[in-house]
Formats: structure tokens, sequence, C-alpha cells
């Protein structure tokens, strides 16, 4: 029995955690063994493409204005500058903030939909097979063990409950996400909510389940069949030693369970109300220990938007410049960036209120903002912005007050996501030569991390 | 013995492929002397130091890291094996001499496990790497057989295994259950989508789990209310009793429950003490029932005996059943159907699928339902048991059968229109669905042209003669029509009479008063409020009716006139997709009939719509699926390298600006496309016939016109047409590849290709292999050379009949054994 149970899992990885729920993280050790707070980081993910013009501060010099169009490098402190009206909401925060202009993702899926691609730095398809590693975002979760691992959130296509994910947990193996704020919160929190008998039995069930399907009939020959299986029990194990984790957590998490109206927890809500909703969510995850990183895809391409205009937005329409009720696409874009900065600053806000050490967690936190198809709606990857808010313990020296773009494609110095990702792996530890793909037609260097930004 | 090994490839390799190389391992590496002579003699002219091709190299192997050199090794497998290399002008290997080249490389890679080649064979998109003409040759002897499989569920089957587990019948089943939420997701290529190859994923896991429960809570809920146990809110009952328009708004979840519990649970719930033995056998063995249509052996009755008396250790009776009953639905059996085969082995080594096996395999086959009560109790052992069972369904109307009709949505794509948005002000009317599109309700303009082309689909099925052929050639089309001729006359006449009462409402208010017109009004009882005042939706009738019957009403009076029924989408401007004018066009209720320009299924504004641009027509994806679905044909991805971009030029045609895609490094893979997409250059994104193009750019409008359409609100407005500049369509291509060199060569337009398209054999075995694909849920692999070949056989026998094709191959030993 025993020896079938482990071969049905020798081909699956656990799907709730790759690598099982690993309780020493295997680069942040010492961070872990110090009793130093974990650096977190959250991504953010939002459809349509940002115009790298849309970056540009407006009291830019002409002549910095006229590099800044030749996609020329520039290095500008943010002090003496201000930021483009739509990032108003979090002006208060400038001395966290760092716009980051020029990495290119030629070789990432582009164009409409993009997959697990912009953080796994390779094309990936609708189709699973294409998935060929890890995203950036579950690789810094491994670093810094948690629960959870890492928690992936989605408004995408106003989907519910638990949904594929836009990360990626290993080859083939998409991430899961949760899809409503109800969905994610009895999954997240459960253990700090009071227990009935139903799920105390909860226990029992997954157990059985457990047991179950490792006894189920592995007559298949091959490993892509018994994988068919091996990932499904891997799945219910995971499952389980995450569950006695949590147990241990209970306190913890149960003083800090967000407030979430019992209208949203039963799925009736706006998209925006959806959008507020799992920001409670994610600073409380944060806040309870559950995990250390989060990736939350605010919209994507599919997602009606109801809540914030007179009339639901169809993203896809306003990427094709198609007018909401005489408001032209363009205002609807700014009003709709303007609105993702207002989640931005609710999230900053909530995580600088929150002490932690001798600071608060923010300090130790890092926030990308970056958009899934890079420089517009039908992308190519020649662009992708970066919006970068990052506490004072955060190791990167790039971020805080500059307004960076790097070297144009194929000139000396240009960057590739790949080089961005390698950048903050490195700086935490991971000592990986470089993360995701090559462009096969940069002519340039492209291995390694940005050095510059390297503190 | 060697070329058999390459020939069975893809079913006898292990399948136990790493994902990475195996790291750290050294080996010495040496080109064999044979396979050096042969990469000398076809390859290295083009791939050496000197050439380079491609910035390919192959003859410094030996020099390469091994990571590089697996790299380069997979790429030249691909290559080899599907034929692509070396290219067609160049000399060609023997047969035998691909094989072995073919099968060092893959020997060399399979050493590491890092052949990549195996695991893309299971997919649609790269079926056609396997030789046609190798497969339908006749050459191969292998008995055919299916690899032993769990395929998962999909997620229709998934929602009909819940309407099973509520026991719910005929008009009582649902389209869709509030607490369920679609675990899984076909993809929406164009192509068979339904494969093996899908497994539960992680976060399908937790789906699925919330999902269980909440089927589980309402399969008890009505005995949990009876017995008190399940508490209401008190914001609930309030509303409850108060009633109103927003309750159900309120409380989705309160809009459908089952009416009742089933016995064996209901008395669980209601016992008193701890409920025995007997009790909880009988509700383990319904819940088996209801989920997986059998009863538990012994030895699950005590696996889950002893899970539920444990559970009641620590909780309670409803919260112990509660988990039972999740447990069940969660067993893999629920979510994969096996297909192991049993009793012994053939001489070939292969199982033949048990008798439940089979009745799961020929269900799923036609429906997306459990086998019915004759298919679970006819013993299928032979093909002629099998025969008996899928003429049976075939034959039986009360079975609904949406498989079929599904094969060719999925093969021609044309459901792909969903996914390209228009933009309304060109279009010049209401045109884009604004509601979640669901499979089975009509949306707006890519529903109507859906359920147009699922009609036209329907009717050939019907008279199943030659069905591939007629759909390619078809002359007959159903326009603003569903398929029932007394139905649209029905609807026609009542419309028609409606416009009769519309031109005397008209004439008779032409030069009324407003007082005179409200008195009137009020008089028909019309357009009218209680308080006597006239409605604004009569003025913009009144504005309709100025154009259809002339500003003094007198316009077409007197003429045999139908008017055209209306639809529930407000869109009848559609028409014009068929280059017919809504406000003019006397209706033809008589139907499928003759359109003008068209022929076939792909002149069908459906996929030529599915087959475009968001404001332009495509003639590489038009052209691509030409190649692909009815030749055989394969395209590689677009290279990460290239920046496929048209530029834009005011002055010039999109064929003329695709003329980029001609340069000699594009022109390999767009040779096999734009001639073939040219073709269908005869019609606009919107699938309109056109002798001339528009060039739509804002320097070459000449003028603007008003039309009336209803818009998005589904009121009539005033659109305001732009015209443009035109330059005349050049539609001539030019086919190849029909396997018959009298059908290839250069080609008029769409009634010239389609004509060739239909009549050669490669096209119709093409087709073949698409519909073995669909039902087998997988690729062909060369062993299945005996059943392609006898299903090509029966369709040509049986004058092109689908259905004689679909019982050739659930009767095949394809379908019936597995190994």
């Amino acid at each position: 029995m025993h020896s079938r149970r482990n071969f049905i899992r020798t081909s699956a990885a656990g799907l709730l955690g790759a690598s099982g729920l690993p309780l020493l993280p295997a680069f942040g050790a010492e961070a872990a063994n110090s009793g130093t707070p974990p650096p977190r980081f959250i991504f953010l993910r939002k459809s349509n493409g940002t115009f790298p013009s849309e970056l540009v501060p407006p009291s830019l010099s002409d002549a910095d204005k006229k590099k800044d169009a030749n996609m020329e490098a520039l290095d500008i402190d943010l002090d003496r500058h201000e930021l483009p009206a739509w990032m108003e909401p979090i002006a208060a925060h400038k001395n966290n903030l760092t716009l980051l202009q020029g990495l290119s993702a030629k070789m990432c899926t582009m164009g409409h939909s993009t997959y697990q691609s912009p953080l796994a730095v390779s094309r990936s398809a609708e189709r699973v097979a294409t998935i060929t590693r890890a995203s950036v975002d579950i690789e810094l979760a491994r670093m810094f063990s948690s629960p959870f691992e890492h928690v992936e959130l989605t408004c995408a296509k106003n989907e519910k409950g638990v949904v594929r994910g836009m990360s990626s947990i290993g080859p083939k193996q998409p991430n899961y996400a949760f899809a409503s704020p109800g969905a994610a919160f009895r999954n997240l929190f459960a253990e700090g909510l009071e227990k009935s008998n139903d799920q105390k039995a909860d226990e029992n069930l997954f157990d059985f389940l457990s047991g179950n399907i490792a006894s189920y009939d592995a007559r298949t020959l091959d490993l892509l069949e018994s994988q068919k299986i091996g990932n499904y029990a891997s799945s219910v194990d995971s499952l389980i030693e995450r569950n006695k984790l949590l147990v241990k957590m209970g306190q913890q998490i149960a003083a800090n369970i967000p407030k979430i109206e019992k209208t949203i927890l039963e799925d009736n809500y706006t998209v925006v109300e959806q959008q507020y909703a799992f920001v409670d969510i994610l600073v409380s995850s944060l806040r309870a220990g559950l995990t250390n990183v989060v990736t939350y895809t605010l919209d994507d391409l599919a997602t009606q938007y109801d809540g914030l205009l007179a009339d639901t937005i169809h993203l896809h329409e306003i990427g094709h410049n198609k007018a909401l009720k005489g408001m032209p696409a363009d205002e609807v874009r700014s009003s709709l960036r303007n609105h993702h900065m207002k989640l931005v600053n609710k999230l900053v806000d909530n995580l600088k209120a929150t002490p932690e050490g001798k600071g608060t967690m923010f300090d130790n936190t890092m926030i990308l903002y970056l958009p899934e198809n890079g420089e517009k709606h039908h992308s190519i990857g020649s662009e992708v912005p970066f919006i970068i808010l990052a506490g004072d313990r955060v190791k990167l020296n790039m971020a805080r007050r500059r307004y960076i773009r790097l070297p144009n494609y194929n000139e000396e110095g240009h960057k590739t996501l790949g080089n961005w990702y390698t950048t903050i792996l490195n700086a935490y530890g991971n000592p990986i030569k470089h993360y995701g793909d090559f462009d096969v037609s940069l002519k340039v260097n492209q291995e390694g991390a940005i050095k510059q930004f390297l503190g | 013995m060697r070329s058999l090994s390459l020939l069975v490839l893809p079913f006898f390799l292990p399948w136990a492929l790493a994902d990475e190389p195996v790291a750290g391992d050294k080996v010495d590496f040496k080109v064999p002397s044979q396979a050096d002579d042969l990469l000398g003699f076809y390859c290295y002219e083009c791939h050496d130091s000197g050439t380079q091709k491609g910035d390919v190299r192959l003859d410094n192997l030996e020099e390469l890291g091994l990571g590089k050199r697996l790299d380069l090794l997979n790429m030249a497998l691909e290559h080899v094996f599907s034929g692509e290399m070396p290219p067609k002008k160049a000399d060609q290997p023997k047969q035998e001499e691909r094989d072995q080249l073919a099968q060092w490389i893959w020997g060399e890679l399979k050493i590491y496990n890092a052949s990549k080649l195996e695991d893309k064979l299971r997919y649609y998109k790269y079926a056609n790497y396997l030789d046609h003409d190798r497969l339908f040759s006749g050459e191969i002897t292998e008995a055919p057989f299916t690899k032993a499989r769990r395929w998962r569920v999909n997620e229709l089957i998934y929602h009909e295994r819940i309407n099973e587990v509520f026991e719910l019948e005929g008009r009582s089943r649902r389209d869709s259950f509030f607490g369920v939420v679609k675990p899984f997701n076909l993809p929406t290529d164009p192509g068979v989508a339904y494969y093996d190859t899908e497994i539960v994923e992680g976060g399908q896991f937790l789906t699925l789990m919330s999902n269980a429960k909440w089927v589980v809570e309402k399969q008890l809920r009505h005995a949990l209310v009876e017995s008190g146990e399940h508490v209401f809110s008190d914001e609930y009952l309030e509303a409850k009793g108060k009633g109103g328009r927003y309750f159900n708004a309120r409380f989705p979840d309160e809009v459908w429950n089952p009416g009742r519990t089933a016995e064996a649970f209901t008395r669980v719930i209601n016992s008193t003490g701890r409920p025995g033995a007997e009790m909880l056998r009988d509700a383990i063995t319904h819940q088996f029932k209801v989920a997986l249509q059998r009863e538990p052996d012994a030895a699950e009755m005590e696996k889950y005996l002893g899970f539920t008396n444990k559970t009641l250790d620590v909780s309670d009776k409803t919260s112990a059943l509660k988990k039972m009953m999740v447990s069940v639905l969660m067993e893999p059996e629920f979510l994969y159907r096996n297909e192991f085969g049993g009793g012994k082995p053939d001489e070939h080594g292969r199982l033949k699928l048990t008798s439940r096996e089979a009745s799961y395999a020929i269900a799923y086959a036609l429906t997306d339902r459990v086998p019915d009560e004759t298919l679970v109790n006819a013993s299928l052992t032979t093909p002629e048991d099998y025969e008996r069972e899928v003429r049976r369904i075939l034959s039986d109307d009360s079975i609904e059968k949406p498989r079929v009709l599904r094969f060719f949505q999925d093969y021609f794509g044309y459901k792909g229109v969903y996914d390209v948005f228009k933009d309304e002000e060109r279009f010049i009317g209401a045109y884009n669905p604004h509601r979640v599109v669901s499979t089975k309700y009509v949306y707006r303009v890519p529903g109507k042209l859906r359920q147009e082309a699922d009609t036209l689909v329907e009717w050939v099925l019907k008279n199943d003669k030659n069905v591939l052929e007629t759909l390619l050639t078809t002359d007959r089309f159903f326009v603003h029509h569903n398929g029932n001729n007394e139905e649209m006359k029905a609807a026609a006449a009542k419309a028609t009479e409606t416009t009769k009462e519309h031109r005397k409402i008209y004439k008779d208010t032409l030069n009324l008063k407003r007082d005179e017109l409200a008195e009137y009004l009020k008089k028909i009882n019309q357009y009218i409020t209680k308080d006597g005042k006239v409605i604004r939706r009569f003025s913009i009738d009144q504005d309709n009716w100025r154009l259809l019957f002339g500003s003094d009403g007198t316009k077409g009076e007197g003429e045999d006139w139908t008017s055209l029924p209306p639809d529930n989408e407000g869109v009848i401007h559609s028409v014009k997709m068929w280059n017919l004018d809504h406000l003019n066009w006397s209706y033809e209720a008589e139907q499928p009939m003759k359109v003008e320009n068209r022929m076939g299924l792909l002149s069908h504004p459906a996929w030529l719509v599915a087959n475009s641009q968001n404001a332009a027509s495509d003639p590489i994806h038009r052209g691509k699926w030409v190649r692909e679905k009815l030749l055989g044909g394969f395209i590689r991805d677009v290279p990460i390298t290239v920046d496929a971009k048209v530029p834009e030029d005011p002055h010039k045609t999109l064929r003329e600006r695709f003329a980029v895609s001609e340069a000699k490094s594009c022109w390999q893979c767009h040779e096999k496309m734009n001639p073939l997409g040219y073709v269908f250059e005869q019609f606009d994104d919107f699938g309109r016939f056109r002798f001339e193009e528009a060039l739509e750019y804002p320097e070459n409008v000449v003028d603007t016109r008003k039309v009336r359409a209803k818009g998005e609100h589904g009121v009539f407005k005033t659109y305001e047409e732009l015209i443009y500049r035109t330059k005349p369509v050049d539609s001539t291509g030019f086919l190849e590849g029909t396997g018959n060199k009298s059908l290839d060569g250069p080609v008029q337009d769409v009634r010239d290709l389609m004509t060739r398209l239909a009549k050669s054999d490669r096209v119709r075995q093409v087709f073949v292999r698409n519909v073995f694909r669909y039902f087998m849920g997988r690729n062909e692999t060369y062993a299945d050379s005996q059943t392609l070949i006898e299903a090509d056989r029966v369709y040509l026998k049986s004058g092109g009949s689908f259905q004689e094709l679909m019982v050739s191959l659930l009767t095949s030993d394809s379908f019936l054994y597995r190994k």
C-alpha cells in the first residue's frame, strides 16, 4: 500500500505547492532563523497593456522627453518631477516609487492573452504542456516558505470559485487562483474561524480521500497515465500537510481575519467590490503569515468591469479603442489605471499601518504592477512597463524615487524581463545565473542580473 | 525492424519523459557513420559551417554541449519525422532512410529521456505530422488499438453527471447549477477539442471539492429542512415573507432546490442516536448508484463504512453522512472515464474494453450522458454488439446526440465567431454579444450566425449523402431561419400582417396633428400611455416606416412581399452579411435557399468571421485552415524572432500589403497559406461577398450615408456609414497538396477552389482522420492505419454517409481494444 502510494506520486509534484510544504526555505534560511521578517512580494497583473508613454512624468524636460520617446536610457530622480495625473492616488508614496521602462519580452507569448508567460519568461499558450517552468513569483515564494507558499487571486473573466491561475508551479503545471473573495476567504482563513462539526469532519475527509486515491487502480502502463491519478493524490496530500501547519497558527489567523461583507462572500458583487475585497484578503493573508507572495490579476481582456463607470466596461473593446457611451477609450483606460492606483494605495496604506519588527510590514515588501501583455493591447513584447513600490528594506538599490528607462532593444545595455527577474532572485539569495528563456533575436548579451540594480 | 520501431514511435514509447534532460551525465557522443552519411547527403548542404541556413548547423553535433545538442536533435527529429525536411525541392530520402535517421536521433534523445516528439504527437495540433500517404497506403498491417487510459470528463459530461446525482430527468434536468463552478474548460482553438490528454489539476481539485460539497448540501436539503436542521437566516425569512421581484437576485442559491432527498439519506438524518451499519450501507450504496451508476463492491463498502464510522466518532450523523457523500463525488471514477480493457489479451497483446467500459465509451461518443439502461444491460463483446447499440442510439430521436453536431462545430471552428470583436459603427448595427456566451443560447450576431451554420450542418446530416462534399460545395443556406419551414412560414406570415398594419397606421397618421394623432392611437390602443401620451417608440417606428413604405406610404404597396420575422436578438440587419438588405429583402420562408456567389460552409459568414481580424479579412488564417483541416498539412508556430506585422498603406488592398510575407524567409511557411487564403478575399471580414475592397483609411473617405439599424440597446438608430475609395479584389490563388495533379494548380475563386477540394481523395481522407480523432479522443497513429482505410472505404461505399462513417469507427479495433 505504502509503495503504491509513493509510486503514484512519483510522477507528480504536489499541486498545492509543487515541492510539498518545505518548512525550511532553501535560500531564505538565514532570515527564517534570525527572526527577521521575511520579504514579501506582490505581483499585480493588469490587461490591455500599458502604453510606455503613460508612465512618463509630464514635467520631464523636452530633451528628456525626446530621449524617452527615442527609447534612450534615462535615470531620473522622481523628487523633482510630477507624476502622471492618473498616478495621483499613490503620490503620497512617491518615496517608495520607481517607474521602470524598457524591459523587452519578445521571448514571451504576447498579444491578447499571455497566460503564464510574463511571469515565467517563456512562451505559454492555453495548452498546459507549453508551460516550461515555475514562474518567478512561485520561485520567490519557495525561498521564503509559508503554509500556502503562494496565493493567487484573480478577477479575470468574472469567474467564480477556484480556477486555473496565471502563475505556474512547474513545467506543465499551472497554479490555481481564487476567483471570488468568498472562495479565498473560506480556504485561507478557515482555521481562524470557529469550526462546526462539519468542518471538523473535513479532516477525516482529506485523510480518507488521500488513502482512497492512493489505493486506486493504477493498472495503466505509462507515466503520463499515472500522472492523472498522481497529481490528484498529491493535491490531497499537500492539503493535509498544510492543514497541520494551519492548526498551529489558528490564533494568529483568527486575529487577522479580514472583514468582508456577507453579500460579497456569497458571490454577489461588482468587479470593483471584488477587487477591494481581494486587497483586504491579500493584506490579511500577509499579516496572518499565510503567505509571503501574492499574485493578483486585477483584470483580463474578458473581464466585464462593473461598478466603476456608468456602463459595464468591456476591456477588449476598449483595447480596440471603442468608446464607452461617448467616453473615448483613452479616457476609459486612464480611469481604469487611476482605479488600479487607488487599489495599490489601499494596499500600501494597509501594509504601512501594520507594525513589524522596528518598522512596518511595508518595509519588507515589494509591489510590482505590470501589464500582462506589455506595451499595448496587441503587443509584441517590445516593452513591459513596471510600476514598483518598495519598502526601505527591499534589497534592490534601484527601487525608490526613480524614473528609469533602460537602453533600447539591441542597444548595448538593453535588458529583458528575464534579466529583471534574475536580478530580484539574485538579490534575495537565489544564485540562478539567468531566469527565463532567451530572446534568440536579441544580439546583445542578455544573461544574468541587471548589475546596477543590485545593492 | 528498425523501420517498424519508428513506425510505431508514438505508441510504443514508454512515455516516461522527464521535463529536463538528466543533468550531469557525461557520455561521449559520436555520430555513427551511417547517420553521418545520411546527414551528409541530405542535410549538410544547407546546414554546415558554411551555409547554416536558418541559423542551424548539423555538422558539429559532436562539439556541442549536452543541452544544446539535445535541443538541436529534438528539432531535427521533428523535421525528419514530419517529412518537413529536407525541403520538397531538395533530394528526398527514401522512407527507410528517413526512418533510420529519425530512429537514430530518437535513440540519442532517449538516453536522456529528452525526446519531446512523443509528447507533441499526443496533441491535436501535431496530428498532421504523420505521413498521410503512408497512413492510407495499406502497407501497415498492425492490429489497431488505443492505449489503455483514463480520459478526464469534460465540463459538459461533468455537468450531466451532476444531473444524474440529483436523479433529474426530462425537463427537470438543469442547464446550470448555481453552486457548481465549471472545473474544466475545453480549448477554444479550431479542431477537435476533447482529447484524453487532460488531467485534474490542483486548482481544479479545490473547485471539484467545493462543487461536491454544494451538491451534497442540495441532495440533503429537503430532509434537513424537514428535520429542522437547516436554519434559514433572518434576512432570508424576512425577504421570503415579503416576496418581491428582487428575492431571487438576493438569494440566487434559493432559486432551485431539489424537491426531495433520497430515502436512504433521509433515514440517516432522521435516525435517533448513532445510525446503524445497515442504514449507512444503504446510504453508501445509494450515493454510489447516483454518482457512479453502480453499487460498491465489498472492499469499497467496508472502506466507506469504516470512514463514515470514524467521522461519526468526531462529529455528528449529518456531517458524517455529508463527508461520505462528498468522498464518492471525489472518486477518480467520477472524474475520469476508465478504459483499461479486461479479459485475456489477444494474440496482439490487446485487451477488449469490458462491457461496462464499452457502454460508457459508446454513450460518451454520441451524448454527454451516462449509458442508458439498454446500453448498461447490453452485453458488449463483439463489433456486432457495438454496431447494434450505436445504430439504436443514432436512430432513436428521443436520445439527444449533441456530440454529432459538435464535431462539425469543432472541426470547422465556426464557433470562433464569438471570439472576434467587431466595431458596431463599422458594421452599422448591433453586433457583439454583451452577455456571457453559453453553448446553448443565441447571442446577437455571432450567436445567430453560429445557429445558421448549425442549421445548415444539421440539414446536410439529415440527408446524410456526400456529407463532406455537400458541406464544401452547397450553394444553399439558411438565412434568418431556424431550419423549420413551417414555423418560419407562420412567423413570416404574422410579420407580413404586422407590416401591413404598420403601413396603415403610417398612412393614416401621416398628416395628423398632435391631438388627432393621440386620438387615433388611443382608438387603435397602440403607442399610447394610459394618460393619453404618445410614446417615444412611435416616432422611432415612424422613421423606419418612412424608409420601408416611402414618404407617402405607397412604396411597394400591393406587391407580393413577405416581411422578415423578428429575431430574439434584435439583429435582423445581420442578413447584410449575406449581401441582403433587411429593409428591402422579401423574405423566403422556404429554406435552405440558393445564395448567389457562395459555395459551401467556408463561404458562410460564420466561418469567414471566425477566420477574420477585427477590422479586416484574414487570408493567412483562412489559408491555414484549408491547409491543415482539409489538406492535412501543418504550419509551424510563428517564430519568436518574427514581428508579424502587415504594413499600413492607404493605397493598397490587404492582399497587396501582404506582399511582405512573400519575402524568401517568410515564404517557406506562407507559401502553404497565402495562395489558399487569398481566394477568400472575395469576402470581407463580415463575410460579405465583394468585387471591390474598401480601403478603410480616413484619407479614402469619399462619401457618407445614413443607415437605420438597431443599436446595442435593441432600438433603431441612425448610423453614418463611411464610403471609402475602393480597389478591385484579386481572389486568384493556387492549390497544391491535394495529392492529385489534375486538381492542383491556379484557382480563380472560392467556387473553383471548393469544387476541386471536394473532388480530392486526400481531402476526404483528412476529414476521416479528423472524425477519427474526435471519436477516439486522441491523434491517430500509424497503427490505426487499417481503421482509417476501412472508415474511408465505408464512407465512400455508403455514398458519403456520416452515420456509416461513425458506425465504422465506433466498431473498429481502435475503439474496441486497449493495450
